[in-house]
Formats: structure tokens, sequence, C-alpha cells
């Protein structure tokens, strides 16, 4: 399974990619994978602030439910309404169109918390 | 203890599928996805390993009075080739499991059971308490057992066999070759579509699921065996139906004959069905995209009168669906309880989240 060097990672099985003061935010091929067909995404609408470690959504897919956590402190810029319609996408293309939302940070040292995809791999 | 590899483990592992610790033993969850698997079964032919399903026969002179006093249903009426379900009852009536029992020849000296995986030894123990003049051995590890199931099963199943399928209807079986290996195969199943079970020596197990799968047959793991049997509304052991909930409950009086005194559990049993049942099995369709799964709690204007037993996503239904236990104060029927509460608007409260649902009649899925 591959875990793409330019992101960093979190232990509960999310990606996060930094543009300048915004991360995208999505759950990794191995949740995906735990996760097996996923059937809905509840996310929060764009403009809700998060702190790090809250809940933000859950992910239900047929056979389990998971929390979304927020990987940094911010405002939520985004989120992928694609996901409304199409929810496997996030397992079919986890680090792709399934992203889940773009969070700008309130707190970029927010980041040095983060795991890196060789770290990442070796908790797994 | 490590869990037990059925006699199909190798095959599970060269199809790639996911395994999951279940009962004690490693079987597959997964080979595609729950929702393929679905679509397979419901629309064509799907194969499932139940090896782990505990398999036994009672042989002697006191076979078949051993099985009346400890199973709640009617063994003696079973023909040469045929099955029916039954319940092991506690002495309170609570249900101890669930099972099959088939009569190899019609005769009172030899009969088999297919129990739960989860309960196998805690039934044979209680099966063996309950023997008189007759002996039960455990022939669960000299066996395998798969299920085919899906309305192409008997066309995926026939140039297979010497059996003559199409004679053979549901809750019969017979003995003969499948895949030039001796097997016993059975028009019973646990998904709601048409299908058999089959089961054969251990070490022919291979030969007969590559022999399936070669004619067509998909492979299919735990997850959608579980979606299917919710679907159908068919009880599960642990979920549904345990030690603290007895047939009434449940709407499984059905398999709880007249002669209440022959079995054990069964005048409880009676007893408590004439004072109707203090709770209720009901279905519920999920209002959200949430999915109240089991253990969620049910408030209906505000009160909390149950608690899901199964939840998940219906393919069929395209929505969540669960079935629940509720609470019956004023000890109605059970056909009345569960009347007046459909169409009932209720909220599943799992941990944070609230999800509205609705109380609709069972089964959620029906075959045309």
């Amino acid at each position: 399974m591959a875990y793409p060097s330019e992101l960093k990672y979190t232990e509960e099985h999310e990606w996060v990619k930094v543009d300048g003061d915004t991360v995208t935010v999505g759950i990794t091929s191995y949740a995906a994978e735990e996760l097996g067909d996923i059937v809905f995404v509840d996310m929060p609408g764009a403009g809700a602030t998060v702190a790090k470690g809250d809940t933000f959504g859950t992910i239900e897919s047929v056979k389990t439910v998971a929390d979304l956590f927020a990987p940094v402190s911010g405002e939520i810029v985004a989120v992928n309404e694609a996901l409304e319609d199409t929810p496997e996408t996030v397992g079919e293309d986890p680090y792709g169109a399934g992203w889940i939302i773009k969070i700008k940070m309130s707190d970029p040292a927010d980041l040095d918390a983060l795991l890196s995809s060789e770290d990442y791999a070796a908790k797994l | 203890m490590d869990a037990k590899r059925t006699p199909l483990y190798d095959c599970h592992v060269e199809e790639g599928a996911k395994l999951v610790d279940f009962a004690g033993w490693q079987l597959p969850v997964q080979f595609s996805s729950i929702l393929v698997e679905h679509e397979a079964v419901r629309q064509r032919g799907g194969l499932f390993d139940v090896s782990h399903m505990g398999r036994f026969r009672v042989k002697g002179p006191g076979a078949l009075v051993s099985v009346l006093r400890a199973v709640s249903s009617d063994a003696a009426s079973l023909e040469a080739g045929r099955c029916l379900y039954g319940l092991l009852l506690t002495e309170e009536a609570g249900i101890a499991d669930d099972l099959f029992i088939y009569s190899p020849g019609g005769a009172p000296d030899e009969l088999q059971l297919v129990v739960n995986a989860g309960n196998a030894a805690k039934d044979l123990a209680l099966l063996m308490e309950r023997a008189t003049d007759a002996e039960w051995t455990d022939e669960t590890d000299d066996t395998a057992m798969v299920a085919l199931q899906g309305p192409a099963a008997q066309a995926l199943l026939a140039p297979l066999t010497n059996l003559d399928l199409g004679a053979m209807r549901l809750h019969r079986f017979a003995s003969g070759l499948v895949a030039g290996v001796e097997a016993m195969v059975s028009r019973t199943g646990y998904t709601g579509e048409d299908g058999f079970e089959i089961i054969t020596a251990a070490g022919d197990g291979a030969t007969l699921w590559r022999a399936l799968r070669s004619a067509g047959a998909e492979p299919c793991g735990l997850g959608s065996r579980d979606v299917l049997r919710l679907e159908a509304a068919y009880p599960l052991w642990g979920h549904e139906i345990d030690e603290d909930t007895r047939p009434a409950d449940v709407g499984l009086s059905f398999a709880c004959r007249a002669d209440v005194g022959g079995y054990i559990g069964g005048t409880a049993h009676q007893a408590y069905l004439d004072a109707r049942p203090r709770k209720a099995l009901v279905g519920l369709v999920m209002n959200s995209k949430r999915i109240a799964r089991q253990g969620a709690e049910i408030r209906l204007a505000g009160d909390r009168v149950g608690a899901v037993t199964s939840g998940t996503y219906s393919p069929h239904c395209g929505t969540g669906i669960a079935m629940a236990h509720v609470a019956n104060p004023e000890r109605k029927s059970l056909k009345d309880r569960r009347a007046e509460l459909i169409g009932a608007e209720c909220v599943c409260v799992q941990g944070p989240t609230e999800i509205p649902a609705t109380f609709v009649p069972l089964p959620f899925y029906r075959r045309s």
C-alpha cells in the first residue's frame, strides 16, 4: 500500500497536504481498505472552525463507522461536496478525488506533530 | 488461542481475501467488496465458506429422543432427507442457540445438527447433558461446509453433480457427488435467496470450492453475509437472539412444538408466550444517511424504549436498516406490538449522534 512521501500523516490514519497556510485532509489507503465500502461522509460546512484533535466528521461504511479528527486547528475553507453523491470516491481515490476538507491553519506549528510517510508506515 | 483455519484457508489466501478472526476461526470478511458480493448473491451466485459452523452427529437408539428433549422443534416429523430449524433453549426458555436438524435416514437412531460456531462447544455440552442412549460426535474439524447462494445457484451447481437439484425442495437434502467428491447438499441458506449448503470431507473442501469458483460462483465473505441476512431479517445469535431473549420476543415461537412438556425450556416458553412477551423484535429504516449499529439506544417520544441489535447499510433499501429490541410494557402480542409501531418515528442515539428512523415491517427484503 502506498503512502505518498509528499504528504504528512496522523496516527488516526489521515493524510495532510500542505499548501502555504492551508492543508488538504483525507484518509489513507490503509484506512480506506479497513473501512471497506464507504456509503456516507458526514462533514461540517465551510466556515466552521476546528481545534486540532477534534472530531469534525464521520465516515459510514457498510461495515462500520469512523470518526474524522482535525489534524490541525483552523477554519474549514472548503469541503469536498462531490462526496455527497459519490462517497465511494474516498475509498477509490483516497489521495486524489477522495480528499475530504481543506483547513486554513491558525497555528502552522501544528504540523510539527504530524508523521512522515515512513513513520506512518512503520506504525501500521 | 490462535484462531483455527478452515479446510478452505489456502483457497482464501490464493484469492487474496481479507481474513478476520470470527468465533475462533480465521475467515474471509470480504474478497472484493461487501457491495459487490451482496450483488453477486442477489443477482447471480455467491459462494461462502461456512466451515466454522458446528456440525454434530448423534447416533444410538436414543438419538431422536435425545434431540426431542434438547431441541424445540419437531424432529420426530422428519422424513429421510429433510431438515428443520430449531432452538436449543435454557430451562427458562432463553435461546441458547438456533440450529438446523438433519435426518439422513428418517430413522430414530441417527440425526445431524448444524449450529453456530461461537456456541458450538456450549451446545455440544448441553446436547450431551440432555442425551440418553445416544452418542454425540463433533464432525466440524473433519468436514468443510460451503454455501452457494443466489438465483443462479441451481444452474451453477447442476452440471457438477449427479443429484436432481430440480426435485430438491426447500429444507430437503441428499448425498451424492459434487465435483467428483462425496457431499451432502441441502437446499438451505442464510441470505434470503435460493441456494444450497454443501458439506464434504475436510480434505475434499478445496476441490469443491475451486470447482464451484470455476463454474462461476463468486467468492463472498462474512461482511456481505451479514448484510444479506439482515435484509432478510434472519436473527443472528449474539444480536437478535441470546439467552436473555425468548422465542416469543423475536417471532420464533413457530420453531417451538406444541408438546411443550417434551423439551427443555418448553413449559417456560409456553407460560411466557401466554403472558405475552416483554420485548419485541422490530425493524427500522434510517431517515438520515447515518446508520445505527448494535447498542444504539432507541428513544420514542423522548423515552428510552430499546436498543438496536444489528444495523448496516442495505443496498436493497438504499439506506441504513436495523433490527432492534423494544420494550412491550403492556404485554401485547408480538404481532400487535409490531403493528402499533409500524410507521412511527423514533431516534437512535449512538454516542453523540442522534439518527432519526422509522419502524417498518420485517423483512426488508423478500425475493420475488
